[in-house]
């Protein structure tokens, strides 16, 4: 997916989430929830009602993210993000559904 | 560059009102963490709070300042990273900046990471309002190997970019000026025609997007037909339609979500224009901001962090406590001792005056300077140096099961030493709900007035595991508490989303104006309360009232908790200063029975067990309650001691049944 392509591509997002709950964690064993540190994969889509807080943190289809570490208890993953370290709690990060580095320059 | 601080609604002199109603006004806007608090402390030469204090919104802090020989008013927001991002937990950001009513925004923007903030940019750009960046933070951006092309950003964007760099004052002066200078330009056309309108040609979105942003304009203006003494106009539609922002710059926040993407896709194209990055040995500060989340060596530093404030408090605020003490025992006391009593010939009064005077001017000094001012150092390092939200990810999961986000964790420790600077200290939290959770959480913490007086009533008469198990018992209750308070108030604790700050030295003038700031604004709400609580309570015990109240309350007492009459009549007193809960007991005691008494005499280990417990959990002390007024309001204050009095005997009827005393 790529969003850069066609501004509707968020929008299609928001509405499939809305629509249908079941498809929130249709795939868990691809969310940044499931990376281990270490781990750099791209986003490719968010689901989830956490969306608009993640775009303000830069979240977005499309980016690369790297899990740097987690804190203890199961407690939130240090995620860099082009520089920039972000720690995001689990709910939160299984929404953010994650494919493999894409051979295109990703938008970091 | 001078500067006149003066709060929007302190009341500046009759003078300054017409003198400085018509400047122009400049906004200034970022994302958090972006040294914008330094930056302004280099813009007005003297210290601005910009702590994100809750149910401020007007209270907001204004400087005039004067940049290219013009005059305007220079407004700090909360820090926050989009305009429909809600900073404080309460508002919009869009209705902060909205208020505000600016001629222009300047942003600082972190000139190390732009990709980061130029969405925020793009966004206060769509308002249609004169924009200006500050490439602030050049010299970690330096220390990254980052370089910007400021010239070349200026043009792709058609504003004005400085490079800045707070902590050096280099080119803020200038970014100020070019603010300072549009805003009065703006200001001048304004003048002529009062619609507000787009004064740059956007960098515009692809066409569909452009479509949807056009219809939204149009339903913004178009004022709904018929308004009902019920109908509640949507507060960004009334904006538009009072002028107060350009229907266009409405529309993009009506469409934020929408152009949130296509503003991060554009700034990341922006900048593969006009950033370079070159290779550079990974600074310090971010290896060590890596440690300090990782759970080793995360953990155990944060342990030492936590133990090392706590002992700062605890330590530096006794020692500094007992000193003050001693010095006003020596000289203060003395002169008001003979002193009062000529003035006000009536004795009731003149003993209750020293209740006030004496007692509750000491209590005051004590608690004020010692604890109150350490911790607000404290907490100005942590805050400055960016640790505390490393200790925020770290007790993420602990804290959540209590409704509160980990950042709390310092505060709640320092709230061991004393109550007061803790219920400052969750200043640091965002929403009210988790400030409202937090202040009843410290209230229940014992602070080192309370330890001592669990320890001397335990240790001597029932030992030493006594008094532990009853610090248990406390424990026990406030997590309880705080548990229960999470599922009882409305709302829940937000997922963690939390841009991490990167560790900075802290500057040390910051540190103290700001440790100061808060330590004025402590003085000022808990002052006359302090003294007025003093007052009543002297007057009731010098009127010999006290007696009354005791034989009033007394059977209750004696039936829920299964102590003496005199034990609830020393509780209630000591909600002026909580170490005289032993020393009030005492005295009461020695007037009832006509002799002194030992705290053994009076009531039987098990008793002092329950008395310990209570006084311990119930209603915080007169100077802890005047900090939850002054920060949470009469309404949650009175809500939170009520919570603790009510846990407190609901704590002390249970322990007295099971110790077999009532």
């Amino acid at each position: 997916m790529t969003p850069s392509a066609s501004p509707t591509t968020p929008l299609a997002d928001r509405s499939t989430r809305d629509a249908d709950p079941a498809i929130l964690h249709a795939d868990p064993s691809t969310t940044l929830a499931t990376m281990r540190p270490g781990d750099r994969r791209t986003v490719a889509s968010i689901d989830g009602p956490a969306a608009d807080e993640l775009a303000r943190e830069g979240i977005l289809p499309g980016v690369e993210v790297a899990v740097v570490s987690r804190a203890p208890l199961r407690g939130p993953f240090v995620v860099d993000l082009g520089g920039a370290r972000l720690a995001i709690s689990a709910d939160v990060a299984a929404q953010v559904r994650t494919s493999p580095r894409s051979a295109a320059p990703g938008r970091a | 560059m001078t500067a006149l601080p003066t709060s929007c609604h302190g009341t500046p002199t009759a003078a300054g009102v017409r003198e400085l109603a018509g400047l122009p006004i400049v906004a200034l806007v970022g994302r958090p963490n972006v040294g914008k608090s330094t930056f302004l402390a280099r813009a007005s030469g003297g210290f601005v709070e910009t702590a994100n204090a809750p149910g401020t919104t007007v209270a907001r802090e204004r400087l005039r300042i004067e940049a290219g020989a013009r005059a305007a008013w220079l407004v700090d927001l909360p820090g926050t990273r989009s305009l429909d991002d809600d900073p404080a937990g309460e508002q919009p950001f869009w209705e902060l900046l909205v208020e505000t009513a600016p001629d222009a925004i300047l942003v600082v923007t972190d000139a190390g990471n732009l990709a980061r903030h130029l969405p925020l940019v793009l966004a206060c750009r769509d308002l249609g309002l004169p924009v200006v960046v500050a490439a602030n933070l050049t010299d970690e951006a330096a220390r990254h190997g980052v370089g910007v092309d400021t010239g070349r950003l200026a043009q792709l964007l058609t504003v004005p970019v400085h490079p800045t760099c707070g902590r050096t004052g280099q080119g803020v002066d200038a970014a100020l000026t070019d603010a300072v200078r549009l805003a009065h330009h703006r200001r001048a056309v304004r003048n002529h025609d009062r619609s507000p309108r787009s004064t740059s040609p956007a960098l515009g979105y692809p066409y569909p997007v452009e479509r949807q942003l056009a219809d939204a304009a149009a339903v913004l203006a178009t004022a709904p037909r018929s308004l009902g003494a019920a109908a509640v106009l949507d507060p960004l539609q009334a904006a538009v339609l009072g002028g107060r922002i350009s229907r266009r710059g409405g529309a993009t926040i009506r469409l934020a979500a929408q152009l949130e993407p296509l503003r991060w896709a554009s700034a990341g194209s922006l900048v593969r224009q006009i950033e370079r990055r070159t290779a550079t040995p990974e600074p310090l500060a971010d290896r060590l901001a890596r440690w300090s989340i990782a759970p080793l060596p995360g953990v155990p530093l944060f342990l030492g962090v936590s133990i090392a404030a706590f002992l700062l408090v605890i330590l530096m605020g006794g020692w500094l406590a007992t000193g003050l003490a001693t010095a006003w025992a020596a000289t203060v006391s003395p002169f008001l001792g003979s002193s009062v009593p000529t003035v006000v010939p009536i004795p009731v009064l003149a003993n209750a005056l020293l209740w006030a005077l004496d007692g509750g001017l000491l209590s005051m000094l004590s608690v004020g300077i010692p604890y109150v001012l350490t911790f607000y150092l404290l907490l100005a390092v942590l805050e400055d140096s960016g640790y505390l939200t490393s200790a925020a990810v770290l007790m993420d999961r602990l804290f959540g099961a209590l409704g509160l986000p980990g950042r709390m964790a310092i505060p709640l420790l320092a709230a061991a030493g004393c109550n007061v600077p803790a219920i400052y200290g969750t200043r640091a939290l965002r929403t009210r709900r988790e400030r409202v959770l937090g202040s009843f959480l410290v209230t229940l913490t014992p602070c080192s007035a309370r330890s001592a007086v669990v320890i001397a009533a335990l240790a001597p008469f029932a030992g030493v595991g006594a008094a532990l198990a009853a610090f248990g018992v406390v424990g026990l209750a406030t997590v309880a508490a705080g548990v229960g308070a999470n599922a009882i108030i409305p709302g829940r604790q937000p997922s963690l989303v939390l841009e991490l700050a990167p560790l900075r030295w802290p500057v040390p003038r910051h540190v103290v104006a700001k440790a100061w700031f808060r330590f004025r604004s402590f003085v000022i709400t808990a002052t006359p309360i302090m003294l007025a609580g003093s007052l009543i309570l002297g007057l009731i015990y010098e009127a010999g009232a006290w007696q009354g109240i005791a034989t009033a309350i007394g059977p209750g007492v004696e039936a829920l908790l299964g102590l003496p009459a005199i034990a609830g009549i020393a509780l209630v007193f000591a909600f002026l200063r909580k170490e005289l809960a032993l020393q009030l007991l005492l005295v009461f005691a020695a007037v009832q029975l006509g002799r002194q008494a030992s705290l053994g005499e009076l009531m039987s280990p098990a008793q002092l067990f329950v008395y310990a417990v209570v006084s311990s959990v119930s209603v915080p002390c007169i100077a802890t309650l005047a900090a939850l007024r002054g920060e949470l309001g009469t309404r949650a204050a009175a809500g939170i001691s009520a919570g603790s009095l009510a846990l407190a005997l609901g704590v002390g009827v249970v322990l007295a049944r099971v110790l077999g005393i009532a």
